[in-house]
């Protein structure tokens, strides 16, 4: 016998995976396409949304903000009626301040006629960390 | 000593396994080893799909770039390299913001129409608008291994980031971010956070086929297809068959470990010495996964993922968070599959590639230039293994 016992490790390892793994198709990734939410007080379907600000058209009250899936990029439109709450962290923050590249997460009723925003918060840029 | 017994079956079982030679590394092609065997039905399964042709009758188009996913990763094996070149556009405005141009159709432009769109339209390819301010080639990468890229946590991409370069040594990695802010990490810009995500986004994107996750086709220049030409209701493919082909490309073993022979030996030593591998990082390591096969593993990516500035003569569209000169740097494993080298495919040969290398790349593309003949040799004998 000249094998050593180190070199069970890699074999019971490998038992055990080929006896605990799952299906390969297991994990969904997350849908960055919009989601639909529980509105309970509300006749139309409401979404949520987390995506980057492409424009903000202050006097027309509509907003496209760009989404999709891997490649597959789509531009969603929201209009308003009477401004929507905007949460920032900035004191003060409200449409005007909104600007293409800002990250959001939108609520919004999907209307017959459109999408209609109901809040929208501006979410701060993940930090990149890094190399000291 | 009844009970004893089929332990130690078990047992010398287990102990000659362990003595006999290790198996050979997965073929180009093959699946991770490590899969039982119902990952390996849904492997041969998706595989299928993956060379499956459409037509316009299963759900082609009416735009497209390819009838298959193994059209374009071919060689030598499904998941392997292609030799076509698709157009990328978008349009970099004066506020910096990158617009993609998602409602005039991009930021990917088809090259291919179906014949009821050029009959409908007149069009044998997606036009690209004139708001585009930049184009670019985009050829087919391999993807063997590609899972073990999905599963290398954020933290081990980010620990390698230096945007400000901090370091001082030259080079500032970047992430680029998807449009919700998720890191990015697939295709040559980094845009995309996930493989899953990648695969599913490439059925209507390449091929104009609507998947469940992207229901609705892609818009021709911005405008709707005209009625009549896209007769397949969406979704095209179904939910469980995406699946499957993502089960296929996420298990696909990467390409085997080089077998260094001769002056290629010194190769390792000499990518270091010159400073490639501050970006095309040798080893990344993955994090958990449903997927043992994929959980924890070493993966000779040579890439650290992450955004670097390559120089105004490569530069061509931006995308998301990168700018039009910074691409993501590209994973080497596969190499020895490719003819062409860089994004686009401009360069016919590696060493043309590394000569292109400019911007954080430059002071290493300098010592590639200044070493003796024989170490440049050497160097690239190395990574034609790879």
């Amino acid at each position: 016998m000249t094998c050593g016992t180190g070199r069970w490790a890699p074999t019971l390892a490998l038992s055990l995976a080929l006896f605990l793994s799952g299906p390969v198709t297991g994990a969904a990734p997350p849908s960055p396409l919009p989601t639909p939410a529980a509105s309970p007080a509300a006749s139309v379907p409401s979404a949520t949304l987390t995506a980057t600000v492409r424009s903000v058209d202050a006097q027309a009250r509509t907003m496209e903000v760009m989404t999709g899936v891997g490649h597959a990029l789509r531009v969603v439109k929201v209009s308003w009626k009477v401004p929507p709450a905007v949460k920032a962290a900035a004191a003060g923050a409200g449409m005007a301040q909104l600007k293409p590249g800002d990250l959001v997460r939108l609520e919004y009723a999907k209307a017959p006629d459109g999408n209609v925003v109901r809040t929208i918060e501006v979410l701060p840029r993940p930090a990149v960390q890094g190399a000291p | 000593m009844r009970h004893l017994l089929p332990s130690l079956a078990v047992g010398t079982l287990l102990f000659a396994a362990a003595c006999a030679k290790p198996p050979p590394p997965p073929e180009p092609g093959e699946p991770l080893p490590g899969l039982d065997q119902a990952q390996r039905d849904q492997f041969e399964r998706g595989k299928v799909i993956f060379n499956r042709e459409f037509e316009p009758e299963t759900g082609l188009g009416p735009l497209f770039n390819a009838k298959a996913c193994g059209e374009c990763h071919e060689d030598p094996v499904a998941g392997g390299v292609g030799d076509e070149v698709e157009v990328h556009a978008t349009a970099l405005l004066a506020d910096g913001f990158c617009d993609p141009l998602a409602d005039l159709g991009g930021f990917v432009f088809q090259q291919e129409a179906t014949p009821a769109l050029k009959n409908a339209l007149g069009i044998d390819k997606e036009p690209v608008p004139a708001k585009a301010t930049a184009q670019g080639g985009r050829s087919s990468p391999d993807i063997l291994g590609f899972g073990l890229l999905d599963a290398v946590p954020e933290s081990e991409i980010l620990a390698y980031a230096d945007p400000d370069d901090r370091n001082h040594d030259g080079i500032s990695g970047r992430p680029n971010r998807f449009f919700d802010g998720r890191l990015g990490r697939f295709g040559r810009k980094a845009l995309v956070p996930t493989l899953a995500e990648f695969n599913e986004g490439a059925f209507p994107v390449e091929m104009g086929v609507t998947v469940p996750a992207v229901p609705d086709e892609e818009s021709i220049g911005g405008q709707p297809i005209p009625a009549g030409v896209d007769p397949v209701p969406e979704p095209e493919l179904d939910a469980p068959s995406v699946a499957l082909v993502n089960a296929f490309v996420r298990t696909l073993a990467p390409p085997s470990p080089p077998k260094l022979k001769g002056t290629a030996r010194r190769g390792p030593e000499l990518f270091e010495k010159i400073g490639c591998a501050a970006c095309h990082v040798p080893r990344l390591k993955t994090g958990d996964s449903d997927v043992k096969a994929l959980a924890h593993r070493e993966v000779a990516a040579y890439t650290d993922l992450l955004l670097h500035d390559m120089g105004p003569a490569l530069a061509d569209i931006c995308l998301g968070l990168a700018r039009p000169s910074e691409f993501r740097t590209e994973p080497l494993m596969g190499l020895r599959f490719s003819e062409k080298f860089l994004h686009d495919g401009r360069a016919a040969s590696i060493e043309e590639a590394i000569r292109l290398h400019a911007g954080e790349a430059a002071a290493s593309q300098g010592r590639f230039a200044a070493l003796p003949p024989g170490d440049r040799e050497a160097l690239l004998a190395f990574l034609k293994q790879l």
